[in-house]
């Protein structure tokens, strides 16, 4: 199905989505991402995948309440959707799916 | 973080801009919402500069072609642009019925402005266009002559000599092809059987101008036609009116001057000449028909020469080279030690330049069209303000209509295009009103100001170009200025009907006005004085008499010409209705033209310079009743009085008498003539033998036979009876006595002297015509401009009258406010129109003085025009019952 399919990078926007709960935006999921991992993402990059999960229905948005921060402009809050949920667990499932099949001597034995 | 810093901590503009215009309204916010918020961090981490720098990068980042746009549909739908644009027309069409008086100001006067500028620029480019669209016309030059002695320009005459052409050919290789055309004697009397007619310009013409410049050629071939002698090219418009409708090629027809007759045969027709070439002429011989020792002579600067250069040519190198050729040409006495040389004049100057001696047709004015483009600018800007003004005014009746709509969602950008919008509309309207206006004055006015008919391009691409122009640029400026200030209007505090606008617009306004009766007031000035010259010119003593006067153009040359012309001279003089026939060179009204270089008896010949030379009889003085200052006048009694001069006063100082007294009895050595002297026996007072433009020039009277090559052009009868058609009668049939083969044209000296401030005249009316509509113009401005302020100030004028202010005080005060204006225009307005009107003077050697009354007097018209216009709506203000405006309180 490719209009489920998950990218890697999807993936972890969609989790740090879940992770940030009432206050997922544009910026606090760029800094949830580059704090949690070792790699330096870009707002642009972030509202582009946003955008993309939108239209795949994973997430869902609304705007938040205008403040005098961030020149009295709102922010656009994002939540993941059923779907999203449903695409996170199958994402998960496959994986672990080959982690269990991954036989432990290939594993252990360090080198083949 | 205080006020002074945020602002000065904000992200680049430019960026956010970049940003607006890339992503759709939706999207903009939340992602400036968070670049802001990175903005706002970075620079309390890295400080302002780096974080404005990363803000760009990160912008850039966005603009990333690959970064997908969101495609979701917003939560608030905005209607479609033509819903819109039909919503703004409506509200336009209501507010214009809501206030009519707005919306009749703003078209009527925007369409006047519109187009009197449309009139006056296609007339300035009518004259622009004079002699263009020969082939290669860009490299045709007129050879010019300039003199000098030492390092004295004495003189810069738009013609050259015959030899000048050649020997140029000759010896400067950058001279491609020249050609020639003589004017010199250019009125004959031309005759077909029993038709004739006196030509004023028949000229003689190389072989090669109907192939040196573009003139359609209908008949014959254009190369050859003129190579041989005694042929002849005529306008179609002429051989229409001497063979009608038959062929004219190889007819033969008579032209005649004084001093020569040819027979010339026709072998070419070419189309009538378009009213934009400066040379005129309908009758062309060729080169050869003259007499053969004139082909190239080196004297009598009497043709134009043309040159067309090579590609590249320096004219100021060619320019320079030409003295070092003419003194091996210039063998006679004559100017000899005067440098000769020239002046290249690119062919389509000519038409604009200011106009030389000798030149023969009638010029345009370069300084006139800079006045009359100023002018036509003035008057489009003065409209555009009151334009302006107006809508800027109404548009402050209108901050709760934005208010309402900025609440539901307008944002600046679309509020301004509503104004816009509304000034498109205005402007369009007001533009289709100016051209049928254009149509209407552009065949009115051209008659009033004696302008060329159909100067108006309607199928020239460039008046739509420059309609289009109007329109656009004049949405623009007229639209913004009401477009931002509602723009800039506050929702909240317009909804509550607080909304106060800033001051200084009220400010700009009434600037605005001040500049419009500034112009106004310069204008009615200008008009004033350029009336006021006129008058003088008409109305100072010329000195000399040129009522009653009935002047008899010379006949063609005949057997016996002098006793011929002697006896026609007695019988007229026998006429009971004529006081006094004189002949003479020429008669007041007409430049004299001849010029001989004399010096006294015994200077050397370096100190010669040059003299009018007016050949005249012994009844001239007295005919002209011209006042003699010492000395006497030519006498019959006593043979040697025909070699002797009389001089006017100018040419007594230039000769270096030091009195009139002093020169009676000298000796003066005339041109060419090394044998004999002339004795100076009389002094004439200065008298204006041309308009009072030009100043006295030394001017030498005599009737030395050894000059009779100078020829006596005029009969000039002193009429003294009222019945002149039957003076006229009698002088016909002794015309045709004497002079069957000539025609008789004779005309009255009066009007011929004031036919010379004919375009003093065109002038004065085309500036009374515009400052009238300036005015105009500016009064439409100021209605509209107190229309609003007395609107504005209804509660004020109700609470003074509450507290007992009467109706006369009301009116003063709001009087007192419009004299103001006008006050402070005058003080912008008499240094401008001082300093223009007096450079403008300059050019008539003969001027009024600017007096005090030139200014007073306008600007009493303007206050008194400026008190009546606001008048009406005072009053109005003045009498409202206080009750009807404050109850709303």
């Amino acid at each position: 199905m490719k209009g489920t399919y998950l990218g890697e990078f999807e993936e972890i926007i969609l989790l740090a989505v879940c992770v940030l709960g009432d206050d997922a935006y544009g910026v606090s999921i760029t800094d949830e991402i580059n704090g949690q991992t070792s790699r330096t993402v870009h707002l642009s990059g972030v509202h582009t995948a946003l955008y993309r999960l939108e239209e795949k229905g994973l997430v869902s948005s609304y705007l938040g309440g205008a403040t005098q921060l961030r020149g009295g402009r709102r922010k656009r809050l994002f939540q993941v959707t059923a779907q999203g949920k449903e695409a996170l667990k199958e994402a998960r499932e496959l994986r672990n799916h080959f982690w269990n099949r991954i036989p432990a001597m290939v594993w252990e034995g360090g080198s083949v | 973080m205080n006020h002074h810093k945020k602002a000065a901590g904000k992200p680049p503009r430019l960026a956010d801009a970049l940003l607006e215009l890339c992503f759709n309204t939706y999207e903009v916010e939340e992602i400036q919402g968070d670049l802001y918020e990175l903005f706002e961090r970075r620079v309390s981490a890295y400080g302002v500069q780096k974080a404005r720098r990363l803000y760009y990068t990160d912008v850039f980042r966005f603009l990333n072609p690959l970064a997908r746009q969101r495609k979701i549909a917003p939560a608030y739908p905005s209607p479609s642009t033509p819903m819109m644009l039909r919503n703004y027309l409506k509200i336009t069409l209501r507010t214009l019925r809501h206030d009519k008086v707005y919306a009749w100001l703003g078209v009527s006067g925007l369409a006047l402005g519109i187009a009197a500028f449309v009139i006056i620029v296609a007339f300035i480019r009518y004259e622009y266009s004079y002699d263009k669209g020969h082939e290669q016309g860009e490299r045709i030059y007129r050879v010019e002559s300039l003199f000098y002695k030492g390092n004295d320009k004495t003189d810069h005459w738009a013609t050259s000599t015959n030899g000048y052409g050649p020997a140029m050919a000759a010896d400067f290789p950058e001279i491609e092809s020249y050609t020639r055309i003589n004017w010199n004697n250019s009125t004959r009397v031309v005759r077909y059987g029993q038709t004739k007619f006196r030509e004023p310009r028949v000229c003689f013409v190389d072989s090669n101008f109907f192939t040196f410049f573009s003139y359609p050629v209908l008949k014959g071939d254009p190369a050859t036609f003129l190579n041989a002698p005694n042929t002849v090219v005529i306008s179609q418009r002429t051989a229409q009116k001497y063979f009608g409708n038959d062929d004219p090629i190889g007819k033969h027809l008579d032209i005649s001057t004084i001093a020569a007759a040819y027979h010339c045969q026709v072998t070419g027709v070419f189309k009538d000449l378009p009213p934009t070439s400066t040379m005129q002429f309908d009758i062309v011989m060729s080169w050869q028909t003259s007499s053969k020792w004139v082909h190239n002579f080196w004297y009598q600067h009497s043709s134009y020469t043309f040159v067309r250069l090579r590609p590249g040519t320096h004219t100021g190198r060619l320019e320079a080279r030409f003295p070092a050729l003419a003194e091996r040409y210039k063998t006679q006495a004559a100017l000899k030690d005067h440098r000769w040389a020239i002046d290249l004049v690119p062919l389509s100057d000519i038409h604009l330049n200011p106009a030389k001696p000798n030149e023969i047709e009638e010029k345009g004015s370069r300084h006139a069209m800079q006045f009359l483009l100023a002018l036509a600018f003035i008057i489009l800007v003065t409209a555009y303000i009151n334009y302006s003004n107006l809508s800027a005014a109404k548009a402050m009746d209108r901050a709760r209509e934005a208010g309402i709509r900025k609440a539901v969602g307008a944002t600046r950008i679309s509020l301004m295009g509503q104004l816009l919008f509304e000034a498109f509309l205005f402007n369009a309207a007001a533009l289709g009103v100016a051209c049928v206006l254009v149509i209407l004055a552009g065949n009115l006015l051209t008659k009033y100001l004696g302008l060329p008919p159909a100067f108006i391009l309607w199928n020239h691409w460039s008046l739509y170009l420059a309609l289009t122009a109007i329109l656009g640029i004049g949405t623009c400026l007229s639209g913004l200025s009401p477009a931002l200030m509602l723009a800039k209007v506050k929702a909240v505090s317009a909804l509550k009907g607080q909304y106060i606008f800033p001051v200084s617009g009220a400010r700009f306004r009434k600037g605005l006005v001040v500049v419009q009766f500034a112009f106004s007031l310069v204008l009615i000035t200008g008009t004033l004085v350029v009336y006021g010259q006129l008058s003088y010119m008409q109305g100072q003593n010329l000195g000399v008499t040129i009522d009653q006067v009935l002047v008899l153009e010379a006949p063609i040359k005949t057997e016996d010409y002098y006793t011929k012309t002697e006896s026609f001279k007695n019988e007229l003089k026998a006429l009971s209705g004529v006081a006094v026939v004189t002949s003479s060179g020429a008669v007041p009204g007409k430049e004299v033209g001849k010029f001989l270089a004399n010096r006294r008896l015994h200077a050397g010949p370096e100190e010669e310079t040059l003299y009018e030379m007016l050949p005249v009889d012994y009844e001239f003085i007295s005919a002209y009743g011209l006042q003699l200052v010492a000395g006497r006048n030519f006498d019959r009694s006593r043979p040697t009085d025909q070699y002797g001069l009389i001089l006017n006063e100018s040419a007594v100082k230039q000769f270096g008498f030091h009195s009139v007294a002093a020169a009676i009895g000298e000796k003066v050595l005339l041109e060419a003539n090394p044998g004999r002297s002339n004795e100076i026996i009389g002094v004439i007072k200065d008298y204006h033998q041309e308009s009072l433009e030009q100043p006295f020039k030394p001017t030498i009277l005599f009737m030395d036979p050894a000059f009779r090559w100078i020829p006596s052009n005029y009969f000039s009868l002193r009429i003294r009876t009222g019945d002149v058609p039957g003076v006229l009668e009698q002088v016909q049939s002794i015309w045709n006595q004497f002079f069957p083969e000539s025609s008789l044209d004779y005309f009255f000296l009066d009007e011929f002297f004031q036919k010379q401030y004919r375009q003093d005249r065109q002038f004065g009316r085309l500036f009374l015509v515009f400052s009238s509509l300036a005015v105009f113009i500016a009064c439409l401005g100021l209605l509209g401009l107190t229309s609003y302020s007395t609107n504005r100030r209804k509660k004020e004028i109700s609470i003074r009258k509450v507290l007992g202010a009467t109706v006369n005080s009301i009116l003063s005060l709001l009087a007192w406010d419009t004299l103001k204006l006008v006050l402070l225009a005058a003080v912008i307005a008499i240094p401008v129109s001082f300093y223009v009107m007096g450079k403008w003077l300059e050019g008539y050697a003969f001027r009024m003085p600017l007096q005090i009354s030139h200014w007073l007097l306008p600007m009493g018209l303007l206050v008194l025009v400026a008190l009546t216009t606001i008048s009406l709506l005072s009053i109005r203000a003045a009498l409202t019952n206080p009750a009807k405006t404050l109850r709303n309180e």
